[in-house]
């Protein structure tokens, strides 16, 4: 069998030419599923990040009652490290609380607006085990020192809960959207095949190898399917440029960063999904109307 | 060349069976005429040699190939040797002669070189070197019937079989074109022809097989086409 790239490339382009309003349903669903699938995997690497660099924090934070004696609270300090769960309890003072967030915001003026300091003292306990969060924390409740006790792990858990549900209404609704795209390039195959069913006739009348038949029409659909991703990868670029990028400026403190690498690896899924969904296509129009 | 060895064809869901038990030999460079009044079994005996179709019974050998258990990807290395011409003629309409005849070499990967060389010659030899660059409908039914020719013999196939290829003809061209048969079968080309043309057949004396109900009913030398109809 001898593959002629540049010939086959030649009739699926005029094939695609012909009944390109067809092909055009297919390309937009493909392009759509793909782009519902990069957006949600963007969402899914930004949460990632969140949750990764949350855990790093600390998991539970003691913020202490206004007025405590620093005795008290070194006492309270050292019982919580001889607890086993405990790696180790860190003093913060109201100074360094507001250091810190000054840190932070030192891009913004946010803080000018800020009228002495409004932020309490703190203990900040890092556990052995993040999952026996919640053991030290129904331990330290009602105690006079401590004002309010917050606990990231639970954070941690919600954003867990949300991306889980996310994950699987995006993988349904996915799952359908591919389903369509695969059905509506299969149909614009089908229909190439129909506009050049006496060529084909005569091709398998004269010899043509079976492959040298079907290749034009398994490339018009990859070629469908890689168009849809391009589309899908555009669309998400200026996505990316336009709106996640300004948010990234607006919100400093939320660690939505993804590296440019992560998101050229996901263009690249993108473009070789499309492919594959388009070649999936034109195989089931080939194995359904086209018996060589 | 072909032999055809206790051949029975039953199409599924029909009651009698297309072809029963043929037995038949051709030799290399053989003319043959295949007949017998419609839906006797000559398109599906042709067919089957084509291997459009498996016999439910029996044994086809093409050149030592076995037709029967022949795998898939080998059948278009089978058709490559055997040349087909319709009465439809099945030409392109969107294709010049010169590229009606191209394409089937085209499609079969032979080079640009060859093509070039042979596509001329093949259409000089079915005498239309006039009209290379004429489309289809611009040609009558007897000029179309030569381009299929053509495009058949292109590859030098050792066989062509023809379907009634005089079918939409008046007679005058009926017998270009059977002469033109002739001419191929003497460069040592087995031609098999499946034909109602009764006076063809009588006044050229070739071969004659006779198929009637599926069976077959006369297989003889120079024979005529033999049915009061």
């Amino acid at each position: 069998m001898q593959f002629r790239p540049f010939y086959f490339l030649k009739e699926s382009l005029v094939s695609f030419k012909k009944n390109w309003v067809i092909s055009m349903a297919g390309i937009t669903t493909v392009a759509l599923s793909l782009l519902l699938v990069g957006a949600f995997m963007l969402f899914a690497f930004a949460m990632n990040n969140i949750i990764k660099s949350t855990e790093q924090k600390v998991e539970v934070v003691l913020f202490l009652a206004e007025g405590v004696p620093a005795e008290s609270v070194e006492a309270l300090q050292a019982e919580i490290i001889s607890w086993e769960e405990v790696k180790k309890a860190t003093y913060v003072s109201k100074e360094q609380a507001l250091g810190r967030l000054k840190q932070e915001f030192k891009e913004s003026d946010m803080l000018e607006m800020l009228e002495g300091n409004p932020l309490p003292a703190s203990l900040e306990v890092t556990l052995k085990n993040p999952q026996k969060a919640n053991d030290v924390v129904d331990r330290l409740k009602g105690r006079s020192e401590i004002d309010d006790i917050r606990h990231d792990r639970e954070t941690v858990e919600r954003l867990f809960q949300v991306t889980r549900v996310a994950r699987w209404f995006i993988v349904v609704f996915v799952g359908l959207l591919a389903f369509t795209s695969l059905v509506l390039i299969a149909n614009a195959i089908r229909l190439a095949i129909y506009a050049r069913r006496k060529e084909v006739a005569i091709m398998r009348l004269v010899g043509a190898s079976n492959w040298f038949i079907r290749w034009p029409f398994l490339l018009e659909g990859i070629l469908q399917g890689f168009i849809g991703g391009i589309i899908a990868a555009l669309l998400l670029y200026l996505a990316k440029v336009m709106l996640i990028d300004k948010i990234k400026g607006a919100l400093v403190f939320l660690p939505i960063s993804s590296s440019p690498q992560e998101f050229y690896q996901l263009i690249f899924a993108l473009l070789a999904a499309g492919m594959f969904i388009g070649a999936a296509g034109s195989a089931i129009a080939l194995r359904r109307f086209l018996r060589v | 060349m072909i032999r055809i060895k206790n051949v029975s064809m039953s199409y599924k869901g029909a009651h009698r069976p297309a072809l029963k038990d043929i037995n038949v030999d051709i030799d290399r460079g053989e003319f043959i005429f295949l007949v017998g009044p419609s839906g006797c079994g000559k398109s599906t005996f042709i067919r089957l040699l084509l291997r459009e179709l498996i016999p439910t019974k029996g044994d086809i050998f093409i050149a030592g190939h076995d037709l029967v258990n022949m795998r898939r990807w080998r059948v278009p290395l089978l058709r490559r040797n055997i040349g087909c011409v319709f009465q439809d003629y099945k030409l392109l309409p969107n294709k010049t002669v010169y590229e009606n005849v191209a394409f089937a070499l085209e499609v079969i990967g032979r080079p640009t070189k060859v093509i070039k060389a042979q596509v001329p010659e093949v259409i000089r030899l079915v005498g239309l070197e006039e009209k290379l660059s004429n489309y289809p409908d611009e040609l009558s039914g007897g000029e179309q019937q030569r381009v299929s020719i053509a495009r058949a013999f292109a590859n030098r196939p050792a066989i062509i079989l023809a379907d009634e290829p005089t079918g939409n003809l008046d007679p005058a061209t009926s017998s270009g074109i059977m002469s033109l048969l002739n001419k191929i079968n003497r460069t040592g080309t087995t031609v098999l022809v499946a034909t109602h043309d009764r006076e063809m057949v009588d006044s050229m004396r070739k071969r004659v097989i006779a198929l009637e109900e599926g069976a077959l009913m006369r297989d003889q030398q120079r024979g005529v086409y033999g049915y009061e109809e």
